[in-house]
């Protein structure tokens, strides 16, 4: 029943100074109670304000996170921190359930023989390992402002309600009705299922609002901002990752990486300035650029890893697994003086574009996989960098096409160190993190010199309140 | 069939077979820690609910007798809404003020099927309607200052609702 309200601070309905209470001291109980009649009018008034937090929370539960996100948030303050609260925990229990599905359906494959079996196993395995890469991107751009252990975060939550419905639904469905999702799979190769395409779409839209709206615009986000670069490439999976040092000290994280990306190319052209850009808004681009290469490039040999992974697991198949079909990414976009130009492809785009010889036959899906030309391709990168400074004859004639080198160093207080350092931390760092983050990126691309363009490219991350 | 007491905050006293009374968990372990002998005319207090609340309760709880146990709790089970039978949800047109404190009765006396479609019920009353209109169906005041407002609209901008 509605009781009508005549309640309120003042004409425009808000308080005029802004309030935050921790979760625990929003129960009624905190409040003062001098007065216990006024408190019992209060309940007459509007008793759903009344009830414990653990209620709330009970009752919220019913609700999908869009309509927590969009609508209950902005209620009021304690309907507000409830809500950001369940978001927050959602999106961290998606993270636990998609590993232990993964681990689950990898013991599904230790019982059986059955080809047919094995082959439904294998679409369940792509299709969770395809959200998860998803997941793993939306942590590693958000984590730092949502809600941490190791610092103070600032007022917001995992806002993306929307996309939170969609990873549950598809973990829903998953459970009950799994070959509903893969069976467009089965019927094609690589097609994906309208519940993986949304999250897919929405992952991105969320990353790139979140960015923009949430790190760039706020000043506390300036410092700890800084290895969110690392988190990002830490999610590429199929890049080689070499530590060349790690030096975690109470205080402050120092290490030297390098990554390697293959099949990828990464090109700073250098142009007349058309416009200035502030200092947060280059660091917003990089997030982007690194994210979208990470993104294709995980995507891309994923696709290829399930590929071989089905060709191994199947040798009774009946009928041919079919290799990913060719597939190329390119991304574009300049920044004040430099315009970028980068991009992956897959085996096969690559051995059509560079290695026709090996690729005569158009219709490749009805040829048996070359994985002479896979391999030969990765052994090219890894004689090009052993031969590369000693003699320029052999640098000419093995210079790779493509693949991509980042040189990264940083040095940075340890609490803002990359998510996967603070995770297998023994102690958690100190509350208040004290010095400069500090972050040299060096991005290779040898096959620029084929084409004459600029091969290497400097990005320094040194931010400064005023820019 | 052997009954039991229970005695509201009020003072009343209301006599239930045993076999509803321990729908309630908390009652059901009351009476095993206890160790009540069947025989003995024990009274069971309830200092949290009231003669109104509990006479509710007990209602619910006698025509839910025969349910089969609800599953237990399942972080990756689908929130359903829409499932709350016709008797239920006749039994729960109620006003607010009673409506949460069957939830609290429900909580307390650890009912977890009164529990559940009390707060569907109030989780449908949210469901689907803009912040202003979930602020005047429970006479909730907003105090958000104007730019606090506008950061939560701002961030939500990534998925307009059309």
């Amino acid at each position: 029943m509605e009781e009508t309200s005549n309640e309120s601070d003042s004409d425009n309905g808000y308080y005029l100074r802004s309030k935050r209470r921790k979760l625990s001291e929003c129960s009624p109980k905190s409040k003062t109670r001098k007065h216990i009649d006024r408190n019992d009018a209060g309940k007459r008034k509007n008793p759903i304000m009344h009830l414990p937090t653990e209620i709330l929370q009970n009752i919220f539960n019913f609700l999908p996170y869009h309509e927590l996100n969009n609508r209950v948030r902005l209620v009021n303050h304690r309907f507000k921190i409830i809500a950001e609260n369940e978001l927050n925990v959602a999106f961290k229990v998606i993270e636990t359930d998609l590993t232990n599905q993964i681990k689950k359906t990898y013991e599904c494959l230790e019982g059986t023989r059955d080809d047919a079996e094995i082959k439904h196993i294998c679409k369940k395995l792509n299709m969770l390992e395809l959200v998860n890469i998803q997941h793993s991107i939306v942590t590693a751009t958000i984590w730092r402002f949502v809600y941490n252990d190791y610092y103070r975060t600032p007022n917001t939550c995992m806002y993306g309600g929307l996309l939170l419905d969609f990873f549950k639904n598809f973990l829903l469905v998953f459970r009950s009705t799994p070959e509903q999702l893969y069976s467009p799979m089965i019927a094609k190769d690589y097609m994906l299922p309208v519940e993986i395409t949304k999250i897919v779409i929405h992952a991105k839209l969320f990353c790139v609002h979140f960015d923009k709206v949430t790190e760039e615009s706020r000043d506390s986000h300036i410092q700890n901002s800084g290895c969110k670069l690392l988190d990002l490439m830490e999610c590429a999976l199929f890049a080689q990752k070499t530590t060349i040092f790690e030096k975690i000290t109470a205080e402050t994280f120092t290490a030297k990486y390098c990554f390697f990306f293959n099949n990828t190319w990464f090109i700073a052209l250098p142009i007349t300035s058309t416009k200035e850009m502030s200092w947060r808004q280059k660091q917003r681009m990089m997030h982007m650029r690194l994210r979208r290469i990470v993104l294709s490039h995980s995507d891309m040999y994923l696709q290829q890893a399930q590929y071989e992974r089905e060709v191994a697991l199947r040798p009774e198949a009946t009928e041919r697994v079919k290799r990913p079909g060719n597939n190329v990414y390119t991304g574009y976009g300049d920044v004040e003086d430099q315009f970028f130009y980068y991009g992956v492809m897959n085996n096969g785009a690559y051995t059509q574009k560079f290695q026709t010889v090996h690729n005569d036959n158009d219709e490749e899906d009805d040829e048996h996989e070359d994985v002479d030309v896979v391999q030969v391709n990765n052994g090219n990168h890894g004689d090009f960098f052993r031969v590369a400074n000693s003699s320029s004859e052999n640098m000419l004639y093995r210079v790779p096409h493509l693949g991509l080198r980042i040189d990264v160093s940083v040095k940075c207080p340890i609490a803002y160190a990359p998510l996967r350092v603070l995770e297998n931390a023994l102690v958690k760092p100190n509350i208040k993190p004290k010095g400069t983050t500090e972050i040299n990126m060096v991005f290779d691309c040898y096959g620029g010199y084929y084409p004459r363009l600029p091969t290497q490219c400097k990005y320094n991350f040194k931010p400064s309140k005023n820019m | 069939m052997s009954k039991i007491k229970l005695q509201s905050s009020d003072g009343e006293t209301f006599e239930v077979e045993i076999e509803i009374a321990k729908c309630s968990v908390t009652i059901k372990t009351m009476l095993e820690d206890l160790g009540m002998d069947e025989d003995e005319e024990e009274v069971v207090p309830l200092p949290n609910v009231n003669s109104a609340i509990l006479r509710k309760v007990i209602q619910w709880a006698t025509y839910h007798k025969d349910d089969p146990p609800p599953p237990e709790d399942d972080e990756n089970k689908e929130k359903r809404t829409d499932d709350i039978s016709s008797w239920d949800a006749d039994f729960l047109k109620v006003d607010q003020g009673t409506l949460f404190e069957l939830i609290l009765a429900a909580n307390y006396l650890d009912i977890k099927g009164l529990l559940d479609v009390t707060c569907k019920t109030v989780a449908n009353m949210i469901k689907g309607k803009a912040p202003e209109e979930i602020r005047k169906t429970f006479n909730i005041k907003n105090d958000f200052t104007a730019s606090e407002e506008e950061q939560v609209r701002k961030e939500n901008e990534w998925c307009e609702e059309k």
